[in-house]
């Protein structure tokens, strides 16, 4: 545990936070377009429908690119520098950021496949996050 | 979209950057009062000649903004426009003023518009990074990931580096290349630090890989103000007004995690609408003025605006092409990197050096031949581009 920041849980987003807790990833879809979605919105970014389903998406992605921060830009972070701060695209298409946990950030490549995991904070909140597969 | 050229042939007639430092007895609104009463004592003008203002937010960076700031300095000014209001983009407020300012213009709206901008950038260490990082990231899906402004930037750094073969050594050069023009600007914050060398910024403490200290911007506090007006009446304030020969703009992602190409950032598109617009192209540029709040900025923007190929942004900076006896001069006053990043403000200083160049007024670092310049901003984290073709013939 920690005392990282934690999300702010929304009517729109408690789908994915609830099912973040139960230890599973899922996102958006399109129900027009069938494209996944990520960060949750109320509408479909690409075709603008407002029909949006969730999904038990597969957790893969890969690296698009990172940065291995080594000034942590609160005390929150200061237990975790140098830590890795990622942008992930994933099997489905979206992308997202994330830490990627559990390397030597010296490892880090583009391009790294990756899988998403969950980091518990503070009151055993869980956060999904990356590791590498 | 391509624009036509605007009518009336607008121009900047005046410009004045107070010196970047730490004001701290200063609020915002005082900033805004520092930079107009150098401007006024700098350029013989008067409330008859100026019907339009636009004014970015007072006290953005330091979460205090105040969206009124056009009403309280028109009257401050003892101005009644007929065209006013606080606009925002980001470090891109202020190109895209000088756009809006000469729309005005042309459309008869407005005779002359004085755009102004005053900004203090919160101190990092007392709390500021965590703030910015907030105010620069998405809240749920960014924030929590412990996101930091030189880290975002990195993320364009990392993936040029993948995709364009550019070096750290390739980024160092431009901070290198920038610091000398620095020296050559009597307000430049780092001129008295004299001339770094690549070993230097890669032996600087890391901050947000690849990034060290030396390749990130040096927060301060500053401002500028700018008058726009027809060319013949900008003829009648200054002998060689800055004409505003082309402008484009593009907003591509807001949080940084949904940029669709991390090599551009949306630059390029407007890039091309600019030159599209002044009907020129990159190979008329004489002299660069590009925002580089990080070494990556002016590396991936040479690359994008068309100044040189894809790949040799790297190696234009290592050969000294951008310093000062180079072929294509860039930040010729020092840029964010050793001028100082005013915070607010930021996106003003190469707009005013792009303008005193076109204008002849650059001091000790004046280009020769600086007939066609090109000013490139961006705000956020780099997600809204404005790119401005200034030159010496309307």
């Amino acid at each position: 545990m920690n005392d990282k920041p934690l999300p702010r849980v929304t009517e729109l987003t408690r789908p994915y936070w609830d099912a973040a807790q139960a230890g599973k990833f899922v996102l958006q879809r399109c129900r027009a377009c069938r494209q996944a979605i990520y960060y949750p919105r109320p509408w479909c970014p690409h075709c603008w429908s407002v029909e949006l389903e969730w999904f038990e998406a597969s957790g893969r992605g890969r690296v698009i690119t990172y940065s291995i921060v080594h000034q942590p830009p609160s005390k929150a972070f200061a237990a975790d520098a140098p830590y890795v701060l990622a942008v992930v695209r994933l099997e489905e298409g979206p992308q997202m950021m994330g830490n990627v946990m559990g390397i030597d950030p010296k490892r880090m490549r583009v391009d790294m496949p990756v899988r998403v995991i969950f980091e518990e904070r503070g009151g055993g909140f869980r956060v999904p996050q990356f590791e590498p597969t | 979209m391509r624009g036509t050229p605007f009518p009336g042939t607008p121009a900047i007639a005046a410009a004045c950057e107070v010196r970047p430092g730490r004001y701290p007895e200063l609020d915002a609104l005082e900033m805004y009062e520092t930079v107009l009463h150098e401007f006024l004592r700098k350029w013989r003008l008067s409330p008859s000649m100026v019907d339009g203002l636009l004014a970015a937010p007072a006290g953005m960076a330091s979460g205090q903004s105040d969206i009124f700031i056009h009403e309280t300095l028109a009257d401050y000014l003892g101005l009644h426009p007929v065209f006013s209001e606080t606009l925002n983009a980001g470090g891109a407020s202020y190109a895209v003023m000088a756009s809006r300012a000469a729309m005005a213009i042309s459309q008869g709206l407005a005779n002359a518009v004085l755009c102004i901008g005053a900004g203090k950038f919160p101190k990092v260490g007392t709390g500021g990074a965590d703030s910015m990082a907030r105010m620069l990231s998405h809240p749920e899906f960014e924030y929590i990931y412990g996101t930091f402004v030189p880290a975002l930037y990195a993320l364009a750094a990392t993936r040029h580096m993948h995709e364009r073969g550019t070096t750290r050594e390739a980024l160092a050069a431009a901070a290198v290349s920038t610091r000398a023009w620095a020296l050559k600007h009597p307000d430049a914050l780092m001129r008295p630090h004299g001339a770094i060398t690549i070993k230097d910024v890669l032996d600087s403490r890391p901050i947000a890989e690849p990034f060290h200290l030396l390749d990130c911007s040096v927060p301060c506090e500053g401002g500028a103000a700018f008058l726009v007006t027809r060319g013949e009446v900008a003829r009648q304030i200054t002998p060689q007004p800055a004409y505003l020969l082309g402008v484009g703009e593009y907003h591509d992602h807001g949080p940084a995690s949904q940029s669709r190409d991390f090599t551009s950032m949306g630059a390029r598109e407007a890039g091309k609408q600019a030159f599209a617009m002044a009907g020129l192209s990159p190979a008329d540029v004489r002299v660069a003025e590009i925002y580089d709040a990080f070494t990556i900025n002016p590396v991936m923007f040479v690359e994008e605006l068309g100044l040189v190929g894809q790949g040799e942004g790297g190696r234009f900076f290592l050969e000294g092409r951008g310093a000062p006896g180079g072929k294509l001069p860039v930040n010729t006053y020092g840029g964010l990197l050793s001028f100082g990043h005013t915070g607010d403000a930021s996106g003003m200083s190469m707009l005013i050096e792009g303008a005193l160049q076109v204008m002849g007024l650059a001091g000790e670092r004046q280009v020769n031949n600086a007939d066609v310049v090109l000013v490139h901003t961006y705000g956020n984290i780099m997600s809204e581009h404005c790119t401005l073709i200034l030159g010496r013939n309307p």
